[in-house]
């Protein structure tokens, strides 16, 4: 399964929780916070969850927000092993 | 001041005299030395600086211990340390050994509520300071100039040290004072204690900005330009850092270090030193990271 199929689906892991609609897609643009409504809870389950999918913390640099700054943390994480 | 000028306030047996110049604790001594203490356990007998400590208090049994580790200082026995020792400083507050008294001075351009009090005594508001009404102000304060203090603040109480005294327990009288420099807002029904001793004054630098309903205990440091959110307690002798950030409700224990720049968030129960620009969250504080995956965690797991 490839990064954004996993990122996706970790998403929705979490809104389904929040009791509130899944995305069918991801855009880039898209703030986790604005747009979604998560917290900080919430962003450190999304953590925990890609975690374990990816062996990849994307808080290791600090902070993300958008899902570009996800996937691109993703990607890097990637390139670095 | 010598051991055997106040032994009889503090049922001393004075082995061997000396000469202090300060009442403390053995965390709180006054750099230049003179210091006089009590001790009732052997594990800080080692601690004893006798560069810094002239005089102890201590067991019976703990006496040849202190003097054959720093044979010049002056040693009194005491079956109760503690109580002897706090007597002795309630005997030396009301005998004016700690200060003397000076008329309070208030600047001209100061502006002061009709309900304010402020104590006749040993305090200095600066220019351009504004108390707002049922603002207190008690003896040994000291504020600068173009500060803030809104309703119901009280600055200078005693603070929460209890001892023992005559069988009774006792909140002990504090003689330090409170220090607080230009340009600082302290919000509304706060109560900033003064030190337990001069020796550690409670001190709140230029351009703090204190929010409602917060406590600073005796001995608090809290460095320029730290922000302090409402509901927060700052434990005794804890010291703050420059432009640090202490979030709504947070408590930090006594003692603690807090370094500049540090992030203490909502609600965190600091129980240990925080570093330079670190940022802490929790009870007990850890670093915020590390807390959120863990919460990640544990909420993965539900």
């Amino acid at each position: 399964m490839n990064v954004r199929m996993i990122l996706l689906d970790c998403i929705n892991a979490v809104l389904k929780k929040k009791g509130k609609p899944q995305i069918q897609e991801l855009d880039e643009r898209v703030s986790l916070r604005l747009d979604l409504g998560f917290d900080s809870l919430d962003l450190a389950e999304l953590t925990v969850r890609l975690e374990d999918k990816t062996g990849i913390d994307i808080f290791a640099q600090g902070p993300v927000d958008t899902i570009s700054e996800i996937l691109r943390r993703l990607s890097d994480g990637h390139t670095d092993r | 001041m010598l051991l055997s000028d106040v032994a009889h306030v503090g049922k001393l047996n004075v082995v061997q005299d000396g000469e202090f110049r300060h009442l403390a604790k053995l965390n709180t001594l006054s750099p230049v030395g003179g210091n006089l203490i009590f001790i009732e356990d052997i594990k800080y007998a080692r601690d004893v600086d006798p560069t810094l400590v002239s005089c102890v208090i201590t067991r019976v049994d703990l006496v040849d211990t202190l003097l054959s580790q720093s044979p010049g200082i002056g040693v009194a026995a005491s079956e109760q340390p503690r109580e002897s020792f706090y007597k002795i400083h309630h005997y030396l507050l009301d005998s004016g050994f700690y200060f003397a008294k000076k008329p309070t001075y208030v600047h001209p351009s100061a502006v002061i509520a009709p309900g304010v009090k402020i104590a006749p005594h040993n305090v200095r508001i600066g220019a351009n300071t504004v108390l707002e009404d049922g603002v207190i102000i008690k003896e040994n304060v000291v504020i600068g100039n173009n500060c803030l203090i809104q309703s119901g603040t009280i600055i200078g109480n005693d603070c929460f040290e209890v001892t023992t005294i005559d069988g009774v327990q006792t909140l002990v009288r504090h003689a330090g004072q409170v220090i607080i420099g230009n340009n600082c807002v302290i919000q509304s029904n706060c109560t900033i204690s003064r030190g337990l001793f001069p020796s550690r004054n409670t001190v709140i630098g230029e351009e703090v900005i204190i929010a409602d309903l917060v406590h600073i205990a005796h001995g608090v440091h809290i460095g320029h330009k730290t922000r302090i959110a409402a509901g927060v307690v700052v434990a005794g002798n804890v010291e703050v850092g420059e432009n640090v950030w202490i979030g709504p409700s947070a408590v930090i224990s006594n003692n603690i270090v807090v370094e500049d720049k540090a992030y203490i968030s909502i609600g965190a129960v600091v129980v240990r030193n925080v570093k330079a620009g670190e940022k802490v969250a929790g009870n007990f504080a850890i670093e915020y990271r590390t807390l959120l995956k863990t919460l990640g965690r544990a909420l993965l797991d539900e």
